[in-house]
This record gives structure tokens, C-alpha cells and sequence, in this order.
């Protein structure tokens, strides 16, 4: 009887209505990105595509909290479907790493005394995120347990590590920029900001996903049989922090250009 | 084929115990990290760096991820960009230092 109510479960596959909100989301990021492209116009349209992005982000994720079943991914397929997508994430980063690495040594042959001065803080941030590692691990570890109050206070630890985390990014580059490290001024500066940018924009994507995950918490969406949303949401949050750790030792420990030969 | 189930039997290692480690490779590594080139030679330094960064993501990924008990699915998924990711560093590599 157990076994026919577990097939019956399984071969139920909940698909999500109909939506125009990823339209929305798509078209704002396109006009971001032509509008980044643009010379004079740059200002006025960017910041209008972003806003556009932000209504679509926005209006998908609220139709997503709005579900009222449990989940909506078959659990295999979804972490399936994450791993795929982590490993097309390990390429794209290894294009960002090994640019940054070339660039850093044609451009910046020998020590950046910037970026050395930037460890002290830079370690602080990286016990920070390790930390948001350890909360995802163990709100994911309460939710099999049903342990309900712990999945929450665990999740909103997470976004306020993760928060932190950006704002002390924000606040080294700022450092970085005073110091005469732009996003513009070389090719090394370009991929500099670049690399740990887009790191920085993958937090506040996991930011963002831990505030819809905590949203279903509230609202009862977890227990002990299905907490695949908040499996699925470690599996990418762990990667971010994985990338960090890396990033951290080749960016900003191995702080030379890397053995390669100066040209 | 390895039959994979939804939620394998739930395993908790001691993640407590994972962090710490993760935390004392850090320290370790920034201390390394800030030993001048005239004592410790860069050869031997970046390979000690990296040697430790890696032993950091085994961690997480074994054991936060859960490639250790989950389906091996996972890992192949996730293993066969690695060699494509090896290939494009080290033509990349190659490609400056032949130019």
C-alpha cells in the first residue's frame, strides 16, 4: 500500500502555469546589456533595462511563492538539472579565471601592493561566506529533520552573511578604486572587477534565491519528505562559495602573474 | 543503471567539525600566502596554495554538497567538464607563452 502511494506520488509531475514574467525578465536584460553597449545613451537606457529585469525578477519570483504545492520540480530532476548547470558554471568561470590570470600578466607584471593590502579584509569575507556555507548546510540538514524553526532562523542567517559579504566587496572595491585599480583603466583592472564581479553578482542571485526559499519556509513549504528547494539552493550556493575559494587563492594570495613569463 | 532515489537516506557528517577544518586551511594558507619569496620560492609556494584551495573544495563539495552520499550521477555530471576546463587553461597558457 506504502509502495503504490509512493509511485502514485512520484509519477505526479506539478509544471508551473503558464507565465510572461521570464518574457519580461529576458527583454529587460537585453536591454541592460545594449544599453551597457551603447556610448552616449548608456546612462539613461541601462538603468531602464535593469529596472525592467527587476519588475520581471521580481513578478516571477512572487508568482513562484504564490504555488501552493510543496514543489514544483521533481526532486531528481531538479538536482540533476542544477548539476548540469554547476558544471556549465565551472566553465564559465574557468574562461573568466585563466583571462584574468593572462591578463594580470601582461598588464600587471610582479606584486599588486592594492590587492595585498585588500587580503586582511578579503580573509575576513571569505570566513563570512564559508559561514553562509555552514547555515545553508545545516538549514538543508533542520529541513530533513522538520526541525522548522531552525530551517528559518538558518536561512536568514544566510542572506545576512550573504549580504555582508557583498558590502565588504563593495566596500574593498571602493578601497581598490582609490588606489588607482579601475574597471577601465587596463586590461588587468577589467578582468579584475569582471571576475570577482560576476562572483559578487552570483551571491546576490544565491541572496535573492535564500529570500524565496525562506518565504516557502514561512509559508510551511518544507518538511522531512520534501525539501528539495532547499537542497537545490545549497547545491548553488555551495558552488558560489567553492568559486570564492578559489578565486581567493589565485587573485589574491598567488599574487603575481603566476610563474608566467613577463612580456 | 544505479537506481537513484529522490532523498538517499539522510546523512549528517559533523559539518561543524568540516568548517573548522575549512577555517584552519584558510589560516594556513593566508600565512603562506604572506611568507616573503626570498624564504619560501614561489615554485614551492603556489603549488602549496593550490594544494590547500583544492583540499578546501573537496570539503565542501564531498561533504556540503553531498557527492560523497549522493547518487554518482551527480558527479559524473559534474566531472566531465573538469578535463574541458584543464584543456582550455593549458591551451590558453601555452598559446602566451609560445606567442
Amino acid at each position: 500500500m506504502t509502495e503504490m502511494t509512493h509511485e502514485t506520488h512520484e509519477e505526479h509531475i506539478h509544471l508551473p502555469e503558464n507565465s510572461f514574467w521570464p518574457l519580461v525578465l529576458g527583454g529587460g536584460m537585453f536591454v541592460l546589456l545594449f544599453g551597457m553597449a551603447l556610448r552616449d545613451y548608456r546612462m539613461f537606457v541601462a538603468p531602464a533595462g535593469l529596472l525592467i529585469l527587476g519588475v520581471g525578477l521580481g513578478g516571477w519570483i512572487t508568482s513562484i511563492v504564490g504555488e501552493k504545492v510543496p514543489s514544483i520540480t521533481p526532486v531528481i530532476a531538479g538536482k540533476m538539472a542544477m548539476w548540469v548547470f554547476l558544471a556549465s558554471e565551472v566553465l564559465f568561470f574557468t574562461g573568466l579565471i585563466a583571462s584574468f590570470l593572462l591578463l594580470r600578466a601582461e598588464a600587471a607584471p610582479g606584486v599588486d601592493h592594492a590587492l595585498v593590502a585588500s587580503i586582511p579584509l578579503v580573509s575576513i569575507n571569505t570566513f563570512i561566506l564559508l559561514t553562509s556555507s555552514l547555515t545553508v548546510v545545516m538549514s538543508h540538514d533542520a529541513a530533513a529533520r522538520n526541525l522548522q524553526g531552525r530551517l528559518k532562523v538558518l536561512l536568514f542567517l544566510t542572506i545576512l552573511l550573504g549580504t555582508t559579504f557583498v558590502s565588504l566587496q563593495g566596500y574593498e572595491y571602493n578601497n581598490l578604486y582609490h588606489e588607482g585599480l579601475s574597471w577601465t583603466g587596463n586590461g588587468y583592472g577589467t578582468a579584475f572587477f569582471t571576475l570577482t564581479g560576476t562572483h559578487g553578482l552570483h551571491v546576490i542571485i544565491g541572496i535573492i534565491w535564500c529570500a524565496v526559499v525562506l518565504i516557502r519556509a514561512l509559508q510551511g513549504g518544507f518538511n522531512a519528505k520534501n525539501y528539495s528547494g532547499v537542497e537545490i539552493f545549497g547545491l548553488y550556493w555551495h558552488f558560489v562559495d567553492i568559486v570564492w575559494i578559489l578565486l581567493f587563492t589565485l587573485v589574491y594570495l598567488m599574487n603575481t602573474s603566476a610563474g608566467l613569463p613577463v612580456k | 543503471m544505479e537506481h537513484i532515489t529522490p532523498h538517499p537516506e539522510h546523512k549528517s557528517p559533523n559539518y561543524i567539525l568540516i568548517f573548522v577544518w575549512l577555517i584552519v586551511i584558510t589560516a594556513a594558507e593566508v600565512g603562506v600566502g604572506y611568507i616573503p619569496n626570498t624564504v619560501l620560492p614561489t615554485l614551492v609556494q603556489y603549488p602549496l596554495l593550490l594544494s590547500m584551495a583544492g583540499a578546501k573544495v573537496l570539503l565542501v563539495a564531498l561533504y556540503y554538497m553531498h557527492l560523497r552520499y549522493d547518487s554518482r550521477w551527480f558527479l559524473l555530471a559534474m566531472i566531465v567538464s573538469l578535463p574541458l576546463s584543464v584543456m582550455f587553461i593549458l591551451a590558453l597558457v601555452l598559446g602566451y607563452v609560445r606567442k
